[in-house]
């Protein structure tokens, strides 16, 4: 390289061109410095052996960090909805520390059934155990109720999210086609690659992502099943909404590019991404909390069924619990699906609609032969005493509901409430750990790719002195010349 | 190259997150130390809620159990007093009953015993506690005892012997029974009106006991029926000496009269006391019972209050920390603000 | 040795320096432009001095004038991508007035309204065509050279016809003994899938559906079908068959797969046939992972923009993001660059004595390379020319002085007759 005034100058100049263009990429730095999804430009110089001077704007990157941090957001957000929808369902079924609970209501029915017992003559006992009898009945179908309606939430949840995926995978096209195109041509893909881990963590909170890079910064995202979700074009996530459920109804399952979405397992949910946790909730919980209710109320027929006493070899009938089947048994050791909506009081014993009360003390709701206080005598306490007993007397409950053991119809339903409450409490343990992780490597990420003013600041008054020293150089350039040109006379 | 490893949204965020995450502490241990459990015992216990549940409905149980054994206590005791009252009537009874005596006066005294002995048995025996006619077994709802006079029993005896003897108690002919004639009478036709159902004719009670659950799988009997074949001696003898001492029999007949009601009566004192001791054994039982539950009680609200009780002092000092951290987080948020180079340039 | 020797020295010097002079009148005229190569004077002496002759006779000088063509000018950056510059020795090759070919440093390219690119001179740029395969360099000749042209308004698509495919399947995967993907029943059962988007001839994109079944140990067959032709929800059974179907055997003891070159053939309906190279592609103990998937083809889009890359590409940038080809172009060399005849529009033409001109492309040996958004500013340095130009002027004086010198004495000695 020619070593003149000339060259001087005009280096001089691409120094000042490429201070101005620092400055803007400084400025961007800046402006995004509030900005979670910016990650910071870096202006570096490479010098040519003619004197030229090339910017090149580069995007401190982390690509492992940030996909470390995608896994940990996506974990996060399905353990938050998971723990937040848990205690949900959990107030919806057992009220507030479980004062609304079947449980207490169940407690309630054996106390009243004890006092009963104690006093068998009194009718107003006997009114009042039918009385709690037909709360705990309500209760379970009002659960059974509320577990449905929590699904059908569960299932406008996933419409929502897979929308949402649907039209972040539509932008994420967009966006990556601007990556490409800029990174094809020399362009400045900075602002778009923003943009682009910006989706993609918006993604990642719906839907676990794997995200490849393949030339020319081309983005292919996959779920962790290894389901393609974005490979130069979306594929489609698509998603039939049950609008209302029924016991037994099963949901329709989410499909990426035609492949069904695993549902999340274990209450430390596998799911990443809400969408995951929510077919998780739908499917699974929801459902084993409403079978669970539905073997509380088998329990419940069971335990208060009436038995032949002519001796005629009738079969076991309903007896206060009457359900959708009644008034035969259920078949045994399975879950009956929608017993607990269907549970009712058997209108015999409703004093409310002509029945009688008394018939607790007396057996006979289905007919003469079931009879047991034969002489009709008012201290007749020993079926009660027995039904009373039943209560802390085992039957064999479905493994299937979640539940597995021996189970008396109490301490069933005080099982459920504590599965439950477990899964509540470990989702929401879990759903803080995994938050304080995602935000732990959130914060990594930004130390990592953020903005921190004081460092650009400083950078500033660098560039401000070299902007001051180049401008020097022309000035003293300039004057070199006046002092030649002034020789010339 | 990167000067320094902190971003400004790092470092702003990081003080927010802190003191959000700080300030739901805060709440949690305000409310623990104020009702000294925990804020959220589902969410502290998780599958262990099912133990808490069960203590607590436990505790409901036991609570139900001891109404239960006060009340059973309450029906025993109306049970032995009016036994006490039973034996006391049929001692002061034998101790006016003369056998063989001729006197008209003194059978006539010994008739009004006999009267007032059973009219007095049959209050005691329809006495009421809470409710319940405690000799009535089952039959709790309907005074055990019918009036004797004009009751279903008494024209069973009267139809009795008059198919015997051709002519009713109060007819002077009676006088011409000999003594083997009445005793045979008492034992074949009088006595078995006692055992069957036409004992019934004066007693409404149920032969079954009325059946308490006083604890967990403890059945006690509450009571006694008045179908006790105690009771049915005591009228027995009673009804034997009110029949026969206002009739005409002659001093032989009538000594076997009194001698049965003598006998029948003093079965009937000894028989219950018998029954006394019986009832006092079962309240003792209830009462121990009732310990064990309260003792019970105690130990389930001994264990609930520490699955989902915490301690207090513990709670105080971590709530001081609490504050405290905010305080200190507070102040380092304000003078990170500060800390500014735009403050130096 | 005599008086009017003199005059004419001083003549034939100021002459000399008056060349200079108008050779610095030009640089500096010309610092300004792009590509402009300064010209040096050089004085050669004119001797007229016979050997053995004890005298000495003033001789003279002539003017020798010189272009520095293989100065390199600095680089000046602008925004445009079709400003160029060589970095090295080679040569733009231009289409100058009367179809002539030209070589040229002025690389300040521009489309004119038919897309031509053509420097302020007004020259055309020339270049090879991909139009009819990758160019290759006429080595001696401008035969093949055509004008480098920009169409905006064309649209293109390209049918996918190849591409790399490297996948993990699971070796843990269940073997699958009922239907297969390739029974096309509804109750095809599969082990995993995925889908691939590749362009038929007229561009449109078809989603291929790939499907991988696990028939036995370490046999998986892999089987395509048109995403298109799914059944909704649960895409069995598709409406037409598989588009193919093959079976892979892997090893069992590195997990690689036996065979030659793996290649998945597809015919894609209303395309060419794609060879999906699958080599990379294993089987081990590790999840699903597609890890490697590129696939040539464009939908059909507009220019979004022309690129030139440092070996004299010239990529069309489509509004997908996909880029072609479309021009090279090449860089000419000559021997002896400084031998090449100056004309106007800052252009040269091979002349003898600059020796042939040799064409080849950039970044290949001595040709130079390409830089885009650049152009080569004028090598003239003013003060260097300043400098000079005080000099000649000092120097025409001095032989102005000596001139009159040799006036004035042939004056004395014309006075001597009177």
């Amino acid at each position: 390289m020619n070593l003149t005034l000339t060259n001087a100058l005009r280096i001089a100049q691409t120094s000042l061109l490429n201070t101005g263009t620092r400055t803007s990429v400084l400025t961007d730095n800046i402006n995004g410095a509030n900005d979670p999804n910016f990650s910071r430009r870096d202006a570096s110089i490479a010098y040519g052996p003619n004197g030229e001077q090339t910017i090149s704007i580069r995007r401190s990157e982390n690509a492992a960090l940030l996909e470390q941090s995608l896994r940990a957001s996506s974990a996060a957000s399905a353990q938050e909805t998971l723990s937040s929808s848990v205690t949900r369902l959990n107030r919806l079924i057992n009220g507030v520390d479980g004062e609304a609970s079947i449980s207490t209501a169940l407690t309630d029915l054996e106390n009243n059934m004890q006092m009963f017992a104690g006093d068998p003559g009194n009718e107003m006992l006997a009114a009042t155990a039918v009385d709690s009898a037909r709360e705990v009945a309500d209760r379970l179908a009002t659960a059974s109720g509320a577990v449905q309606l929590f699904r059908a939430e569960a299932d406008r949840e996933i419409e929502q999210s897979v929308a949402d995926v649907n039209s972040l995978l539509e932008q994420f096209k967009q966006v990556n086609d601007k990556v490409v195109i800029e990174t094809r041509t020399n362009g400045d893909p900075t602002p778009w690659l923003d943009q682009r881990d910006a989706l993609l963590k918006e993604i990642s909170e719906h839907i676990s992502v794997n995200a490849v890079t393949r030339d020319s910064n081309d983005m292919v995202l996959y779920t962790y099943q290894g389901v393609t979700l974005f490979e130069t074009n979306p594929r489609s996530v698509t998603f039939t909404p049950t609008p209302t459920y029924a016991p037994g109804k099963s949901g329709s399952s989410v499909r990426i590019d035609g492949v069904p979405l695993d549902a999340g397992a274990g209450a430390s949910s596998s799911a990443a991404g809400n969408l995951a946790a929510w077919v998780q909730l739908r499917d699974d919980i929801a459902v084993d909390a409403q079978s669970q209710l539905d073997e509380i109320a088998r329990g419940l027929v069971l335990a208060f069924a009436e038995t032949d006493q002519s001796g005629g070899g009738g079969p076991q009938l309903t007896g206060l619990f009457d359900y959708g089947g009644g008034p035969g048994m259920p078949p045994a050791g399975a879950v009956y699906t929608g017993m607990a909506a269907t549970l009712s009081i058997n209108s015999a014993f409703d004093a409310g609609v002509g029945g009688d009360p008394m018939l607790l003390r007396d057996g006979g709701a289905n007919g003469a032969s079931y009879v047991e206080n034969a002489n009709g005598e008012a201290g007749f306490s020993a079926r009660l005493l027995n039904l009373v007993e039943n209560f802390g007397a085992n039957y064999t409950t479905d493994a299937s509901a979640g539940i597995a053991g021996s189970y008396s119809v109490s301490t069933y339903a005080e099982a459920s409430l504590g599965w439950l409450e477990d899964i509540r409490s470990t989702a929401a343990d879990s759903a803080d750990r995994k938050s304080v992780l995602s935000e732990r490597l959130t914060q990594e990420l930004s130390n990592e790719t953020g903005v921190n003013l004081d460092e650009e600041m400083s950078r500033l008054i660098e560039l401000e002195q070299s902007y001051q020293a180049s401008a020097r150089i022309i000035a003293a350039v300039d004057e070199l010349f006046n002092a030649l040109l002034n020789s010339i006379r | 190259m990167k000067i320094s490893s902190i971003s400004t949204l790092a470092l702003n965020n990081g003080l927010r997150s802190t003191t959000s995450s700080l300030q739901d502490t805060l709440v949690r241990l305000q409310e623990e130390v104020v009702t000294g459990r925990f804020a959220d015992t589902g969410l502290e216990l998780g599958a262990r809620s099912a133990n808490l549940k069960s203590l607590r409905n436990d505790l409901a149980r036991l609570d139900q159990f001891t109404i239960s054994q006060s009340r059973t206590g309450i029906l025993l005791e109306g049970t032995q007093l009016a036994l006490g009252q039973l034996g006391t009537i049929g001692e002061d009874f034998v101790g006016n009953l003369v056998p063989g005596v001729g006197d008209s006066l003194q059978r006539r005294l010994v008739r009004d015993a006999a009267e007032n002995a059973l009219d007095s048995a049959i209050l005691q025996l329809n006495n009421q506690v809470d409710g319940a006619f405690i000799f009535g077994g089952e039959n709790v709802d309907q005074p055990a005892m019918e009036d004797y006079e004009g009751s279903a029993l008494q024209a069973s005896i009267e139809a009795a012997f008059l198919a015997r003897f051709g002519f009713a108690i109060s007819d002077p002919a009676t006088s011409g029974l000999d003594a083997t004639q009445i005793e045979d009478f008492l034992s074949n036709d009088f006595e078995p009106l006692f055992a069957s159902t036409s004992w019934g004719g004066l007693s409404n009670a149920s032969d079954n006991a009325v059946t308490n659950r006083i604890a967990e799988g403890t059945i006690v009997q509450t009571g006694v029926t008045a179908n006790d074949d105690t009771i049915r001696d005591f009228f027995m003898g009673t009804i034997a000496a009110y029949e026969f001492y206002g009739s005409e029999l002659g001093g032989d007949a009538l000594g076997v009269v009194g001698n049965f009601s003598l006998e029948k009566t003093a079965t009937a004192i000894n028989g219950i006391s018998q029954l006394r001791g019986e009832v006092g054994l079962t309240q003792a039982r209830i009462e121990r019972t009732r310990d064990q539950t309260e003792a019970q009680i105690l130990l389930v609200e001994g264990f609930s209050a520490e699955l989902e009780g915490v301690d207090v002092y513990e709670k105080s000092a971590e709530l001081n920390n609490v504050i405290t951290q905010i305080e200190i987080s507070y102040s380092i948020t304000s003078r990170v603000q500060q800390l500014s180079i735009m403050r130096f340039l | 040795m005599s008086l009017f020797g003199m005059m004419r020295t001083g003549v034939s010097g100021m002459e000399g320096q008056a060349g200079r002079l108008s050779t610095i009148a030009d640089n500096i005229a010309n610092s300004a432009t792009v590509g402009y190569k300064r010209f040096s004077t050089l004085l050669v002496t004119q001797s007229v001095n016979q050997p053995g002759v004890q005298m000495h006779f003033s001789g003279g000088v002539t003017a020798e004038t010189r272009q520095l063509v293989s100065q390199q000018g600095v680089f000046q950056f602008t925004n445009s991508a079709s400003d160029l510059a060589v970095n090295g020795s080679g040569f733009f090759v231009v289409e100058g007035p009367g179809s002539s070919q030209l070589l040229t440093r002025a690389g300040s390219f521009v489309p004119n309204a038919e897309g031509e690119l053509v420097n302020a001179a007004g020259n055309y740029l020339l270049g090879y065509s991909f139009e009819s395969g990758i160019p290759s360099p006429t080595a001696n000749g401008f035969a093949g050279l055509e004008r480098v042209r920009i169409d905006d308004n064309e649209l293109v698509a390209q049918a996918t016809d190849q591409g790399d495919f490297a996948f993990n399947l699971p070796s843990t995967a269940e073997i699958i003994t009922g239907n297969t993907a390739s029974a096309n029943l509804s109750t095809s059962e599969f082990s995993e899938k995925t889908s691939v988007t590749v362009y038929d001839n007229l561009g449109a994109p078809i989603l291929l559906d790939v499907y991988y079944t696990k028939t036995a140990a370490n046999t998986w067959e892999v089987t395509v079908y048109n995403q298109a032709d799914a059944a909704p929800d649960t895409a069995f059974p598709y409406a037409n068959g598989p588009i193919t179907t093959d079976t892979l055997t892997f090893d069992p003891s590195d997990g690689s797969i036996i065979g030659a070159t793996p290649t998945l053939s597809i015919a894609v309906p209303g395309g060419a046939t794609v060879e999906l190279d699958m080599t990379g592609s294993s089987q081990l103990a590790a999840e699903f992972e597609i890890t490697d998937i590129e696939v040539n083809g464009t939908a059909p889009s507009s220019i979004e923009r022309v690129e030139f890359t440092t070996d004299g590409t010239m990529l069309a940038v489509y509004t997908n993001g996909t880029s072609r080809e479309l021009f090279r172009v090449p860089l000419a060399t000559v021997a002896s660059p400084d031998n090449l005849e100056a004309l106007t529009g800052n252009t040269f033409a091979v002349t003898d004595g600059s020796g042939d001109v040799r064409i080849g492309f950039p970044e290949d040996a001595g040709a130079g390379t390409i830089i885009s958004g650049a152009l080569e500013t004028s090598t003239v340095d003013i003060a260097q020319e300043l400098t000079e130009m005080i000099e000649a002027q000092r120097s025409y004086s001095a032989n102005s002085k000596v001139f009159q010198t040799g006036s004035e004495l042939t004056e004395l000695v014309i006075n001597l007759k009177r």
